[in-house]
């Protein structure tokens, strides 16, 4: 029985029966902690939130548990979250020695997480060459491809592989100093060292490590200041030859308002990218996630998965906790009619069955700024045709359509003129990046509004 | 519902209460303070899920009921009132506030979806003066970090033991701590950290009541409860260990200086102006024949030197601080006179004030 994906299984449940507001106030920060002889034990972030799960929403929790792992005597709330607590007490233990004595020399910390090394990542065709890259980086850092860019869309595995090398090269030498950074976490604390007037710590915390590792690289896009300083911290490492990793959800070319000379840094060194995995590798995946999970599926809920979940990893890993979790409450064996049941709800997503051609039309009139009446006009401008084209191709794409029912949609009366459109696109997209990206963006849209 | 009372003492029960509102969280409700009747008496509550805050006040109750409404746009129509009596109706959901010349309807939120208030009434710990309480919260919590990162630090550490209570609160590079004597016998053993946030809420509060006031301190399940006078403010406590920071306070110096605190202000915070671009430092260098001087160091901008008279002990000595970290405790103590002691460059300054035994703040050095 494991806690935690019943209780990702009952908050599923519950957020569906809960405004977003309440549910994320009331629920955010719970665990399950212990299931002993019917009795559930809740851990709560504070003592508002007891009270009030205690006197309003314990029935419904109730109901909600017992219907996905049977019956149960009672529910006990309490403030404080285990694992949290726990891992405060390591760190305070640490904290025992203030040294007053010692004046400002700032220390590197490592923040790496040690579950990210690269014998659990799961090589595949898609992803084969950035894992080359990595796994030569750690090698020889400095050396080979200095910086090295990674770049590839949300849960495909960029801050596993980038934090694989810090993990490889720290188990090598301890000794090295390695910082691992967001962009986000290096612009806040770059604002701090300014509120502070310390910025000459933050310099130096930066431009004296080995090896710097920035996730997320895309936020830097816009911030000017911030910009600056990892410009001049890039050409210092860069010069000592230290390595420099970055990830990021795009290519440089692709992260709008990023400074030209950081740009052109980017890209000196290796891009790589992550495309989402083919099936046999999603099979791969799913098969090793099970397995340190301690399990083994049979083959065709593999395949069930990995059919129906195509473009991210984690949600890969959800859909098979959800099986397994399933499985394991009601002590039942894993089975395709089993899966089905447990993710048909998940994968048949409403909002995109009620995805159509108009809808098409008007998010990519929107996205370019059109009025959608232009995009099935007989209008050639050039402004027009590409948006035109797009739809098309989205159509094609997500929704399957013919390519003469295409054609009427876009108020065109020849097929041949949606067969041109895809075809056109799809060439397109392998030269442009700048195209690519914005299909991907209004692919998004599509199914978030 | 329907009461009547005087908008002075609702005003001055909004003010206490209403900088708990939470500003952005995303459930409505916690926007909106609740108004409900209570034997009597008018209370009323606000809570970020963190703190939790009840204040009682005199009311004269024609019938009992519970409403919330928007704290910010009730607190703003009250205060803009004139003094008078004030009636608060209700109506469905929608509070009637009528006064002389004024009436307004508010739109508010059923009481059944305000977060309940914990109570808390047993497990009493001790009882403090307001006047000693808030004080010892200013001369400590100051102190302590800004930022969460590292959660313990972000507290102020309070310990009960006998008669003797102490707060202390360290970011790391300096620390705070003040002893007070609590009168009352019985007190129990206990060590706990808050929030430093929270604490300096409360201190502002108690600032509120114009009486010096028994406080009594309750403990239960990771909460804490002050109560006084018809108010409750209950808080989280920080799960963790405080830093054994007794041992970083030095037993002596070799050079001791009193000055006047506000000379010595004076000269830090110009010596600031200078400093500004090389991490705020500051050096200060205590001379036996009877002279502290205050030096910017050169930079950028130019350099500034200042000099005061003051009483000198030990030998001579200097050490650079981080001028902000001096000027925080300077601008919290209210004494005329400040001591000021250094042992070389490497080691922490001590500054407290003569006549009061129970307090001691420590700086780091920096290292030129």
């Amino acid at each position: 029985m494991d806690n935690k994906s019943l209780w990702q299984a009952a908050l599923g449940e519950l957020e569906l029966s809960l405004s977003k507001a309440n549910f994320t106030t009331w629920f955010r920060g719970t665990n399950i902690v212990s299931q002993e002889n019917g009795e559930v034990v809740i851990s709560v972030p504070n003592v508002f939130t007891k009270e009030w799960l205690e006197n309003k929403y314990n029935t419904e929790i109730k109901s909600t548990i017992e219907h996905i792992a049977g019956p149960i005597s009672k529910i006990t709330y309490k403030v404080g979250r285990a694992d949290k607590l726990k891992m405060e007490m390591k760190e305070t233990a640490k904290e025992e020695l203030l040294d007053f004595a010692a004046a400002d020399a700032p220390e590197v910390l490592y923040n790496l997480n040690p579950k990210y090394v690269f014998e659990s990542f799961v090589v595949g065709e898609t992803n084969k060459l950035a894992t080359a890259a990595c796994q030569s980086v750690a090698k020889k850092p400095g050396v080979s491809y200095n910086p090295l860019f990674v770049y590839g869309g949300v849960g495909l595995g960029k801050t596993h592989l980038i934090q694989a090398i810090g993990n490889e090269l720290k188990k090598k030498n301890p000794k090295k100093k390695i910082e691992y950074v967001t962009s986000e976490k290096f612009t806040s604390e770059l604002i701090k060292s300014i509120f502070d007037k310390k910025t000459d710590a933050f310099k130096n915390k930066y431009r004296k490590v080995d090896v710097l590792i920035v996730d997320d690289i895309q936020f830097l896009g816009g911030k000017e200041q911030t910009q600056e300083e990892f410009f001049h911290t890039f050409n210092a490492l860069h010069q000592a030859n230290k390595q420099v990793v970055l990830a990021s959800d795009r290519p440089p070319k692709a992260i709008p308002t990023l400074e030209e000379r950081l740009r052109s840094r980017f890209e000196w060194g290796l891009l790589v990218d992550i495309q989402p995995p083919e099936i046999e590798t999603r099979i791969a995946i799913l098969q090793k996630k099970a397995y340190l999970r301690g399990h083994e599926l049979p083959l065709e809920i593999y395949d069930y998965i990995a059919r129906n979940i195509q473009h991210n990893v984690r949600e890969l890993e959800g859909a098979l906790n959800r099986i397994i979790a399933y499985a394991e409450l009601n002590n039942k064996k894993p089975d395709m009619a089993l899966a089905q049941n447990v993710l048909g709800s998940l994968l048949a997503n409403p909002k995109r069955k009620a995805l159509t051609g108009k809808k098409i039309l008007s998010s990519v009139a929107d996205f370019f700024d059109l009025p959608a009446s232009d995009l099935i006009s007989k209008k050639r401008d050039k402004e027009i045709v590409l948006p035109r084209q797009i739809a098309m191709y989205l159509m094609r794409e997500e929704l399957n359509l013919s390519y003469p029912k295409i054609s009427r949609e876009a108020g065109k009366n020849d097929h041949t003129t949606a067969m041109h459109a895809c075809s056109k696109i799809e060439k397109e997209m392998d030269k442009d990046e700048p195209l690519r990206h914005n299909i991907n963006l209004i692919r998004e849209r599509l199914y978030i509004g | 519902m329907k009461v009547t009372l005087l908008k002075e003492n609702l005003s001055k029960g909004l003010n206490i209460i209403s900088r708990i509102v939470s500003t952005r969280g995303s459930l409505e409700v916690l926007g909106n303070i609740l108004i409900k009747t209570e034997k009597g008496r008018v209370c009323l509550s606000a809570t970020n899920l963190e703190v939790g805050i009840n204040y009682r006040l005199g009311a004269k109750v024609d019938s009992e009921g519970a409403i919330t409404v928007p704290a910010r746009l009730f607190s703003e129509f009250i205060n803009s009132l004139p003094n008078e009596k004030i009636t608060l109706e209700l109506n469905g959901d929608t509070l009637i506030s009528k006064s002389e010349n004024y009436e307004s309807n508010i739109k508010g939120i059923s009481a059944d979806e305000f977060p309940l208030i914990p109570e808390i009434k047993t497990g009493k710990v001790m009882d403090i003066k307001s006047s000693d309480l808030r004080k010892a919260i200013l001369l400590a919590a100051f102190a302590a970090a800004i930022d969460d990162s590292r959660p313990v630090l972000a507290g102020v550490y309070l310990k009960v033991d006998g008669s003797k209570v102490t707060l202390a609160a360290t970011d790391s590079y300096r620390l705070a701590e003040k002893v007070v004597n609590v009168k009352s016998g019985k007190t129990k053993k206990e060590e706990l950290i808050l929030p430093a946030k929270t604490l300096l809420e409360l201190a502002r509060i108690l600032g509120e009541f114009k009486e010096d006031l028994n406080v009594g301190v309750y403990l239960s399940d990771n909460q804490i409860l002050f109560e006084t006078d018809g108010l409750d403010f209950i808080s989280r406590l920080i799960e963790g260990q405080f830093p054994n920071y007794r041992q970083i306070i030095p037993e002596s110096s070799d050079t001791k200086t009193i000055v006047p605190k506000e000379e010595l202000l004076t000269a830090v915070k110009i010596a600031s102006l200078f400093a500004r671009e090389n991490a705020n430092n500051i050096k200060v260098s205590m001379k036996s024949k009877g002279v502290l001087e205050v030096d910017s160091g050169g930079s950028q901008v130019g350099q500034n030197k200042a000099k005061i008279k003051a009483h000198v002990e030990g030998k001579d000595g200097e050490a650079s601080f981080n001028g902000k970290y001096i000027i925080d405790v300077l601008n919290n103590l209210s004494a005329k006179e400040v001591s000021f002691e250094i042992s070389g460059k490497l080691n922490p300054g001590i500054i407290r004030t003569p006549n009061d035994k129970g307090y001691i703040y420590i700086i780091m050095p920096l290292r030129n």
